[in-house]
């Protein structure tokens, strides 16, 4: 029941939060100079004053701004997202249709970074002062000071170009139909570059901070104790120390989801993975006002809801929180 | 005698370079026998704690090794052994209980499996039904709803049963035991030396226990060994060494115990009263949520106390009673939520913020933790004479008063360019008086100014606090858990429990005729109360 009540209390928190962001990003688009106006007018060449008004007119944006918000806000209550006038097509369809190729994305790259952090960080640990952990922690250094696009690019040259071991761009083999176990592998096939891309950098941030907690958790009494009972040392290692030395990096892994989702922007960008990512880089250029907000919402729910898993999963590693009690 | 289980042959365990000595045990040899308790006694840094970590194979090497000597046990030498070997003698022939129950179990674990995990890695048979039965004989309350439980369900002395049943889980030969009453609270720690003294002879272990209270001692020892600067400087029987000590240093170490007789006072009934509280209330809430309940813990109940001039008041009572919490609300550092707190005659819970301002300079506190009082980024001098300075001293002024207020403690009027971590923890709790002393306040509240100290510093500090006491003629409201301190240092004592005042007199008359039940179980549960320490 403690579980239950603390769910629905963040989910009522969450509606909260969100509707805060909405009005937030709804306000600071409109700072930007140019609206979907002038862009949809430009590209026409024909951005005299009467035509653009006739857009704005046609688009709401004539109204003033409070009014547009009220619309806006009111629709998004009813998971009505507003309509793109640039794609002409509803804003909900269109993130509908990118929303599986980023979660794939995301959570495979997440899943990637923890395990192999994690594992790195362990080695590391459990090695320190050896080549081992000189490598590991100048490894992590690199990557984690590197910029996201350059690592994917160089991944490109190298696996794509140069090697010719994974496909360098896009989700699937275009011109081919592929069903069943033969469209996971395809998918799985282009997958590795992007995730493994997006994973590193965040590989290199758990290796770091899992070694530092173990190295604090081997010192601790209990691990004394433990020792003190005759346990073997894998037995220490596994049940004791990195039990407990996960625990800071569950935390910051929850954290750092609005970067990885941040992330994933960058990297549909260089990979050209169909994402919302690609699509927020695109509404923006175009001034796509509702496709932007609608993409940003969904990042919204993303990440609060990344956040709500980790404090969960949070809840079951550590008996010491008792949610909701 | 018979043969020993154990015998330790000039032992010596070097320290890392750099450190203040280059071996912290240096040719120590005694034995332990079947069937008995040994205390190895000491004050900090004397070498105890890593002795008995030597005997388990737990010492942090490489920076600490053992460089020579024996550690003979049934025909071996322990010094020689590998670490699969050690493996197989810990937990299952040497079992180890630590001080601080609190971190001693893995907080992610159910206690049930921390217990059965030693019962699996030494192949022994049993399972879930030994734990039961461990359970029950460390008389943890309702083992079968503890099997489910995190040691952050338990109280400190339930972890320590815990730790027990653990060390004692596969019935080992021997049982180390380092400090392991010394976080408990003085009734929980009585149960648990009791404990530990009944499975003792039970099973005829041997045990070697290590402490710094000689009180213990007297609860709980056969022999004794006393050991200084990582020597072992005499070793006998309990009588021995506590009744006719023959070495310098145990009888300066015992005369250091404060006695449980409280010395005459001169009667204060006549002087002005400085501190009148009344009805004082504080409860804390927990923020009530949509779907859950507020948790309301009252900390202290209609406390009501009063402290004259050049008076000492004890407030004693175990962790949690809310006695911190008192000496808190009357020096304003949280709000009361009830009641009055008369100084010289004007509520002080009448004032907030800036209004308060003159009053603070005149009650004045000395915190426990000699480490963690003393900001460790400013000079001892900025440090006292911080206050004078923001109450509108000239900087030079203030730092003369400053080197005058060292040497009233005791130390170098030159040190007030030197940092607090140049210092030890009885210099430091000088440094901290000096401060307290820098506003010239009337009051000076003292939460367990000596409980972080040795017995030996902690008698040099308690003289300082009573001769500063004397020449200033200062009121001092005097929080301790140690009721041997409290019986040399207060006037009169107020008992605390659960936030409530049960008992409250003069300190002779408390000690000799307590009233209230839970006085006389305080009273009772002082570790070797029988033996007096000559003064």
């Amino acid at each position: 029941m403690g579980r239950l009540d603390f769910v629905a209390r963040r989910l009522l928190k969450s509606v909260a939060i969100l509707l805060a962001i909405v009005v937030m990003n709804f306000l600071l688009i409109r700072l930007a100079p140019g609206d979907p106006a002038s862009v949809i007018a430009g590209e026409a060449g024909a951005a005299d004053e009467k035509f653009i008004s006739q857009l704005r007119e046609q688009f709401g944006l004539d109204k003033p701004l409070t009014t547009q918000l009220a619309i806006y806000v009111g629709g998004v209550v009813r998971f009505d997202l507003g309509w793109s006038y640039r794609n002409q097509r509803s804003v909900a369809d269109m993130v509908g249709e990118r929303l599986p190729a980023t979660l794939l994305l995301t959570v495979t790259a997440f899943m990637l970074a923890l395990g192999v952090g994690v594992g790195l960080g362990v080695l590391a640990a459990t090695r320190v002062g050896t080549w081992a952990d000189s490598l590991v922690t100048v490894a992590a250094l690199g990557f984690y000071a590197t910029p996201l696009f350059w690592v994917g690019l160089m991944a490109i040259l190298l696996f794509s170009v140069n090697l010719g071991w994974v496909p360098a761009f896009g989700m699937q083999t275009l011109g081919v139909q592929m069903t069943g176990a033969a469209r996971v592998l395809d998918v799985a096939h282009h997958l590795i570059l992007p995730a493994l891309t997006l994973a590193v950098f965040f590989v290199a941030i758990y290796a770091r901070l899992t070694r530092a907690s173990m190295l604090e958790v081997q010192d601790m009494d209990f691990v004394r104790t433990a020792r003190a009972k005759g346990l073997a040392p894998a037995r220490i290692l596994r049940a004791h120390t990195l039990r407990n030395a996960i625990l800071p990096v569950i935390t910051f892994a929850g954290i750092q989801a609005g970067q990885l989702v941040g992330g994933s922007i960058v990297i549909e960008t260089v990979f050209a993975w169909p994402g919302i990512g690609r699509l927020a880089f695109e509404a923006l250029l175009q001034r796509d006002y509702n496709l932007l907000l609608g993409v940003f919402f969904l990042t919204s729910v993303m990440v609060i809801a990344f956040n709500l898993v980790t404090d969960l999963v949070y809840s079951l590693v550590d008996p010491r929180i008792e949610v909701g009690s | 005698m018979t043969e020993a289980l154990l015998s330790v042959r000039g032992l010596t365990i070097d320290l890392p370079p750099g450190s203040d000595r280059p071996h912290a045990v240096e040719d120590i040899s005694f034995d332990l026998f079947e069937n008995e308790i040994l205390c190895l006694v000491g004050e900090s840094g004397s070498g105890k704690s890593l002795t008995a970590a030597a005997v388990m194979g737990l010492l942090p090497q490489p920076s600490v090794r053992p460089s020579a000597g024996q550690l003979l046990f049934e025909g071996r030498n322990l010094l020689e052994l590998d670490e699969d070997e050690w493996r197989t003698l810990r937990g299952r022939r040497f079992g180890m209980i630590f001080q601080e129950p609190m971190t001693a179990l893995n907080p992610v674990m159910r206690v049930s499996n921390q217990i059965l995990e030693v019962l699996e890695a030494h192949g022994e048979p049993g399972g879930p039904e030994r734990v039961m039965e461990l359970l029950n004989a460390v008389n943890l309350p309702d083992p079968e709803h503890l099997k489910s439980a995190y040691p952050h369900h338990l109280s400190g002395g339930q972890r320590q049963r815990v730790m027990i049943a653990i060390a004692l889980a596969l019935r080992p030969t021997i049982l180390i035991a380092d400090e392991p009453t010394t976080a408990l609270d003085v009734t929980t720690q009585a149960q648990i030396l009791a404990l530990i003294r009944q499975l003792q002879s039970e099973r005829q272990m041997g045990v070697l226990f290590i402490t710094h209270d000689f009180g213990v001692v007297a609860e709980i020892a056969d022999r004794v060994a006393v050991m200084q600067h990582g020597r072992i400087v005499e070793l006998g029987t309990k009588d021995q060494v506590l009744e006719h000590p023959r070495h310098d240093y145990t009888q300066r170490l015992i005369r250091a115990v404060p006695t449980l007789d409280p010395p005459e006072r001169r009667p204060l009934d006549r002087v002005q009263t400085v501190l009148s509280v009344k009805g004082l209330g504080k409860t804390y809430r927990t923020q009530g949520g949509l779907f859950r309940p507020r948790r309301v813990v009252a900390a202290a109940k209609n406390v009501t106390l009063s402290i004259r001039k050049g008076e000492t008041l004890g407030l004693v009572g175990e962790s949690g009673s809310g006695k911190t919490t008192v000496g808190r609300c009357i020096i304003r550092l949280i709000d009361s939520d009830a009641g009055r707190i008369d100084f010289h005659g004007v509520d002080l819970n009448a004032f907030r913020g800036r209004a308060l301002r003159p009053y603070r300079k005149r009650v004045q506190m000395i915190f426990q933790d000699p480490f963690g009082s003393l900001n460790p980024r400013h000079r001892v001098g900025e440090i006292i004479s911080a206050g004078p300075i923001a109450f509108g001293t000239s900087k030079t002024e203030a730092m003369k008063r400053a080197q005058e207020l060292l040497q009233l403690v005791g130390l170098d009027p030159t040190v007030v360019d030197r940092y607090p971590h140049e210092f030890s923890g009885g210099q430091r709790q000088r440094i901290g008086i000096a401060r307290a002393l820098a506003l010239q306040p009337d009051l000076l509240i003292a939460d367990e100014p000596v409980s972080a100290l040795d017995v030996s510093v902690q008698a040099q500090v308690l003289d300082l606090l009573a001769d500063i006491k004397r020449r200033l003629n200062l009121s001092m409201l005097f929080i301790t858990h140690d009721l041997r301190v409290a019986a040399q240092v207060c006037d009169r004592v107020a008992v605390m429990y659960q936030g409530e005042i049960v008992e409250q007199g003069s300190t002779g008359e408390l000690f000799r005729h307590p009233t209230h039940p839970y006085t006389r179980a305080l009273l009772d549960s002082i570790p070797g109360r029988h033996w007096r320490a000559r003064a």
